[in-house]
């Protein structure tokens, strides 16, 4: 307990912020399914439209962060604003800083555990109010607040705040429920969870969403899923197919083919990298006979590298542009401001397109021709991406409580050791597998996301990443579970019938 | 050549030093993690945040997710509203 520790900020606030209470007894396994299918339909309801702005404001709201909107589920226009990226970025935060002893945190501490884990929910509440004040003063909601003319009315502080409140509180009930989720009522890791939603569910309505909208700066109307628009538009014509084709692929202003071909191409190269693994012969020291292999993923870590990649990325390009918009309003010289950004409004999405600045090479190109035209840009942000995940897998792997001395203790703890090896030698016989296959892993699942990217997947790579980790890992939770506990499980008992599974 | 001769052990006092050293310095190594350090937390594939019981004003998880509905039905009133009478500014 030397001097002041960060940790000590944190106990000023204990008595305000809400905490979910520990299960007093063991939560039955049909209670969690409720839990979670519960949670899974809070989330989608979620994502209506915030209250004070005109209809189908999305499309009139102008876009800086559109190139990583879907990897942590922000919404534009809805309550989910802010997505998960206060709780991602706290977690990271405050986990990495432990694990890499940059905060004087004693773990073994109950006290010092509980004073951590407030912690991170009050960096996620500080998180979420700085980039929503952050927001609203920088003008993204100008253009779509009901009855408000940006060049002629005064600054609607009223709408403002209500509009602030709506989406502030959202994020706080959002990072409530991620609570629920990880103190064992639902299965699986909150954000993650969600995630998983958001990406299954944005796949299916971007490929045969039935809603219809307005296109920008014109009198037509297109439909939401990209083959429903197709189906639509198709004609005999030849003299048409070529540009409802080209149409179909990329339009910008709702989803199109090619963010669909990115998405699945995605699914099914992580779907075949999850099941490649190393499998260690073990024995059992107490019974004789006992043969099994210890299974080492080459996903040693998940998707989390590439979660992490994105969060500082995501972190850049928002302080970056809050800091632009602070420097423009206090007229700084416009040289001034480019070394940072500048950007180009795109009038058919109305999506902010860097085009110039230091921000400008940690952004990933809209699109396969600005791929090929600006390749410095490119190199920097795969390099960025690639370091960053790969640096972090190989933390994680170490500091998760994953690492090789842990699982040598637990291996030890049950009487297991590797075949034809020394007992002493666990440690060492993993410190050689585990490394690699978590670094190996980091490094091609981040060349996948960048390579979706660089496409104009606009991080719809990254996000199916972490969707179809999360819910491996998901699925893995609940099928322990159920195999432990599905016994005395009522709902399973009513869906199958008689007998037992 | 040490005169605080222990029986066995290495010949050399700065050896046996360093030894020891190693042996103390991994036997009160501050745990990484949460999970490390015994209680639940986030494993090399999730990422838990929530996983002790803090001090805090207790609320039950049914609450959170009445209290998310009905913060969504606020919102849907809101808006219901605003249409039914028509210019609300």
């Amino acid at each position: 307990m030397s001097g002041f520790r960060l940790l000590d900020l944190v106990k000023f606030f204990l008595p305000v912020l809400p905490e979910v209470e520990w299960p007093v007894e063991a939560i039955s396994f049909d209670e969690r399914i409720v839990f979670t299918v519960g949670s899974g339909i809070i989330y989608l309801v979620g994502q209506i439209p915030i209250y004070g702005l005109v209809p189908n404001a999305q499309f009139k709201i102008e876009d800086p962060f559109f190139s990583f909107r879907s990897v942590f589920a922000m919404e534009k226009g809805t309550l989910f604003e802010l997505g998960v990226l206060p709780v991602v970025t706290a977690a990271f935060f405050w986990q990495l800083a432990v694990g890499l002893k940059l905060v004087n945190v004693n773990l073994g501490l109950r006290s010092d555990r509980e004073l951590f884990q407030t912690g991170q929910k009050l960096t996620s509440f500080v998180l979420a109010i700085v980039y929503g004040v952050g927001l609203i003063y920088s003008g993204y909601y100008d253009n779509a607040i009901r009855g408000y003319d940006p060049l002629s009315d005064s600054t609607p502080y009223g709408w403002y705040g209500l509009i602030l409140f709506q989406f502030l509180s959202w994020s706080f009930i959002i990072t409530l429920i991620v609570e629920v989720f990880d103190k064992g009522y639902a299965f699986g890791s909150g954000a993650l969870s969600f995630l998983a939603l958001q990406t299954a569910t944005n796949l299916i309505a971007e490929l045969v969403g039935l809603e219809i909208f307005p296109i920008n700066n014109s009198n037509k109307f297109e439909s939401y899923g990209a083959l429903i628009n197709f189906t639509r538009n198709f004609s005999f014509d030849i003299s048409k197919i070529g540009t409802n084709v080209y149409n179909s692929f990329t339009r910008l202003q709702l989803p199109n083919f090619t963010s669909f071909y990115i998405t699945v191409a995605t699914t099914l190269a992580v779907v075949y990298l999850q099941n490649l693994r190393i499998e260690l012969p073990i024995r059992s020291t107490r019974a004789r006979g006992m043969n099994n292999v210890f299974p080492i993923r080459l996903l040693y870590t998940g998707a989390l590298p590439v979660l992490f990649a994105y969060t500082v990325i995501a972190n850049i390009q928002y302080f970056g542009y809050l800091a632009y918009v602070v420097l423009q309003k206090a007229n700084v010289s416009s040289f001034a401001l480019s070394i940072i950004a500048s950007f180009n409004l795109d009038s058919y999405s109305n999506r902010l397109n860097l085009t110039s600045g230091a921000l400008y090479f940690f952004s990933s190109s809209p699109s396969l021709l600005s791929t090929i035209l600006s390749p410095i840009r490119t190199v920097v942000y795969s390099a960025t991406v690639i370091v960053l995940a790969t640096w972090f897998a190989e933390k994680w792997s170490y500091i998760s409580g994953s690492a090789p001395k842990d699982i040598s203790k637990q291996f030890k703890d049950q009487g297991i050791s590797i075949s034809g090896k020394r007992d002493i030698s666990i440690t060492k016989e993993l410190s050689r597998v585990i490394p690699v296959a978590a670094v190996s892993g980091g490094f091609i699942l981040a060349a996948i996301a960048v390579a979706g990217d660089l496409l104009g997947g606009l991080g719809k790579s990254a996000a199916t990443i972490v969707g179809v980790s999360a819910a491996f890992s998901v699925l893995e939770e609940f099928m322990v579970e159920y195999q432990q506990n599905g016994g005395a499980s009522q709902l399973s008992g009513a869906l199958s019938g008689a007998g037992f599974l | 050549s040490s005169s605080s001769a222990a029986p066995g052990g290495l010949r050399s006092a700065v050896k046996r030093k360093t030894t020891a050293d190693k042996k103390a310095s991994t036997a009160n190594a501050l745990p990484l993690s949460t999970r490390a350090a015994g209680a639940g937390g986030s494993s090399s594939t999730m990422m838990k945040l929530f996983t002790d019981e803090a001090q805090g004003l207790r609320v039950d998880p049914l609450v959170v997710l009445v209290l998310a509905v009905g913060f969504i039905f606020s919102v849907i009133i809101l808006h219901v509203f605003a249409k039914i009478t028509g210019k609300f500014t």
